[in-house]
C-alpha cells in the first residue's frame, strides 16, 4: 500500500522525516522515492545537519553502573556479529586477507614472518568483515542516480568537469588504467562546490558485479559511492562530494550492491594534485 | 583501513569515536564499553526525555547499544560522527517505544529496518565541538509556535498527525512550523560558527551543491532497528 510520492511531497515531508516524525509507512516511501530519485533534494541536508545539535539538547543522565553491566551483558550475549560473513576472495595480490573469525584466531606465533602487505600507497588492508551491502539503500545509490547516460546530459558534465579541472582551487587527478583495465583512462575534477569523474575504456562490469569509487587519504579509502558505466565504455559522474582529504582515487570492482571496504583490485587509478 | 586486529589493539581512552566503531565491527565488544563511557549518559537522557519512563529508557538504551554492536561494520564515518550515529539509533528506538507503549523488545517487526533518522553531518565537526548554550541560544530565535512544534516533533515521538492533534493545528501548519524552525535553528547556529571563523563557510556552499543523504540515511537505516 505504499504511494509513491512526488519529488514536491517528499520535500514538504523532508523536515519531519529528519526528525523522525513520520510514521513507518510515510518514511518508507520518502526513503523509496529518494532512492530512485536524480533530484538532489538538498534539502535533506540543510534540514538534517540541525538534528544532531538537537539531540546534545537533552540532559546528560549520570552514570549507571548497573545499566553499564546490563548493556555489556547484552552485548557479549549477543556474540559476535557477522562470525560467518563471507570473505570475499580478492582478485588481485595487493593484500592480504585476515582470518575469517578474530576471535578464534590461534596466536600468530612471533617467530612465523607475517604474511607481507603492501604499503598503503599502492594497497589497503582488507578487513575480515568485509560486509555486503546488497539492498541497502545508501550514498552508492544517490551515485548511481548521478552517473548521466543521456547524452546530451553527459556532454555538459563533461564540459563542466573539464572546467573544474582548470581552477586553481581545484583537486585534480589524472586516472590511468592498472592491468585490469589497461586502456581506460579518466579525469577525477574536484571544485570547491562540485566533483566531476569521467574515465573512458572501462569494460563493463561482469554480471553480479559493479564499480566503486574510492577516495583516499593517508592509506585509508572511503567510499564514494557505485558507479556505472555505459555501454559504450564511457563514465560520466557528477555530484561528487568527497568532504574530506583526498590524495588517491581509485576505482575498483565488487560485488552488487557495494562493500564497506574495497575487496577487488584497483582497475584505474590516479594521484591527486592541487592547483594548476 | 588501519590494522584493527593487532593483538592487544587499542581500547584505551584516547581512541576516537570512531576508531571504537571500527574495533567493535571487528568483534572487539570492550570498545563499546568505552563509547558507553562516553555517550551512555547523553543517550540515556535522550531516551529519557523521549519516553519519560526511566526503566523504558534503559531498555531502549541496551537495545540501541546491541543495535550498534551488530551494525558497528556498516557505519561509516563519512557520513555522520559515532555519536551523532549512536545518538539517532536511540533516537529512533525510543521513539518506536513511545510509539508501541510498550518495550523495545517486542518491536513485532523484529530486525527489520525502521525509519533510521541518520542523516549526515553537515557539518562533522560537530562531534566534540558543540557548545550547548549556542544551541539553546539558536532555539531560543525561534517563535514559540514553532519551538513547540520542533520540540515535539524531535522530543516526543509523537508523529505529525499526532503533533497536529495536541496542538490542535492544521497539519500544514505543524509541517510550516516545524521546517522553519528547523532552518532559524540553521541560520543561528550557521551565523554563530561562522563567526567564529570555522570550515562552516565550505559546508554552506557544500550544501547547495545538493547531495541527496536521504538514501545514504539508509546505509544506517537498517542499524537503527536490528
Amino acid at each position: 500500500m505504499t504511494r509513491v510520492l512526488t519529488c514536491d511531497e517528499v520535500s514538504e515531508l523532508a523536515p519531519l522525516y529528519v526528525l523522525d516524525a513520520l510514521d513507518r509507512a510515510e518514511s518508507a516511501e520518502v526513503r523509496a522515492h529518494l532512492a530512485g530519485c536524480a533530484q538532489p533534494h538538498a534539502e535533506f541536508a540543510e534540514l538534517g545537519g540541525v538534528v544532531p545539535y538537537l539531540a546534545e539538547l537533552g540532559e546528560e543522565a549520570p552514570p549507571d553502573p548497573e545499566l553499564r553491566s546490563r548493556v555489556m551483558a547484552a552485548i557479549l550475549a549477543e556474540g559476535r556479529p557477522n562470525a560467518a560473513a563471507t570473505a570475499l576472495t580478492p582478485t588481485g595480490a595487493a593484500w592480504t586477507p585476515r582470518p575469517a573469525s578474530h576471535r578464534e584466531a590461534t596466536p600468530v606465533s612471533l617467530d612465523r614472518p607475517r604474511p607481507r602487505r603492501i604499503t598503503p600507497r599502492v594497497g589497503w588492508l582488507l578487513s575480515a568483515a568485509a560486509v555486503l551491502l546488497i539492498g541497502v539503500l545508501g550514498v552508492w545509490n544517490v551515485l548511481l542516480q548521478q552517473a548521466a547516460t543521456d547524452a546530451r546530459q553527459r556532454q555538459g558534465i563533461v564540459t563542466q568537469a573539464l572546467l573544474a579541472s582548470t581552477r586553481p582551487d581545484s583537486r585534480v587527478a589524472q586516472l590511468r588504467g592498472t592491468p585490469e583495465a589497461p586502456g581506460s583512462t579518466g579525469l577525477l575534477a574536484l571544485g570547491p562546490n562540485a566533483g566531476y569523474l569521467v574515465v573512458e575504456g572501462l569494460p563493463p562490469a561482469p554480471p553480479g558485479r559493479i564499480y566503486q569509487a574510492w577516495y583516499i587519504a593517508g592509506g585509508t579509502p572511503r567510499s564514494a559511492g557505485l558507479v556505472e558505466v555505459g555501454s559504450d565504455g564511457l563514465l560520466v559522474v557528477s555530484g561528487l562530494d568527497p568532504r574530506g582529504p583526498v590524495e588517491q582515487f581509485a576505482l575498483t570492482l565488487e560485488p552488487a550492491g557495494g562493500v564497506v571496504q574495497p575487496t577487488g583490485s584497483k582497475v584505474i587509478a590516479g594521484e591527486v594534485a592541487t592547483g594548476s | 583501513m588501519r590494522d584493527v586486529t593487532q593483538p592487544g589493539g587499542s581500547t584505551s581512552g584516547d581512541a576516537t569515536d570512531e576508531r571504537l566503531l571500527e574495533l567493535a565491527a571487528n568483534g572487539q565488544s570492550q570498545a563499546l564499553s568505552v563509547l558507553y563511557d562516553r555517550h551512555g549518559g547523553i543517550m540515556l537522557g535522550l531516551a529519557r526525555r523521549i519516553t519519560g519512563d526511566a526503566s523504558l529508557a534503559q531498555d531502549v538504551v541496551q537495545d540501541a547499544f546491541v543495535g550498534v554492536w551488530r551494525n558497528a561494520a556498516r557505519y561509516s564515518p563519512d557520513r555522520a560522527s559515532a555519536r551523532t550515529w549512536m545518538l539517532s539509533i536511540v533516537h529512533h528506538r525510543a521513539v518506536d517505544a513511545m510509539r508501541r507503549r510498550r518495550p523495545t523488545s517486542e518491536l513485532p517487526e523484529g530486525d527489520a529496518p525502521p525509519a533510521a533518522m541518520i542523516v549526515p553531518d553537515v557539518w562533522p565537526e560537530v562531534a566534540g565541538h558543540l557548545d550547548r548554550d549556542a544551541v539553546a541560544h539558536a532555539l531560543s530565535a525561534l517563535s514559540g509556535p514553532q519551538r513547540e512544534a520542533l520540540e515535539l516533533a524531535y522530543f516526543s515521538g509523537l508523529t505529525q498527525q499526532e503533533i497536529a492533534a495536541r496542538t490542535e493545528t492544521p497539519l500544514g501548519t505543524v509541517k510550516s512550523r516545524v521546517r522553519l524552525g528547523l532552518l532559524a535553528m540553521r541560520r543561528e547556529l550557521l551565523a554563530a560558527r561562522s563567526g567564529a571563523g570555522g570550515p562552516v563557510a565550505d559546508r554552506v556552499v557544500d550544501d547547495h551543491t545538493g547531495r541527496a543523504p536521504g538514501p545514504a540515511a539508509d546505509a544506517n537505516h537498517e542499524a537503527a532497528g536490528s
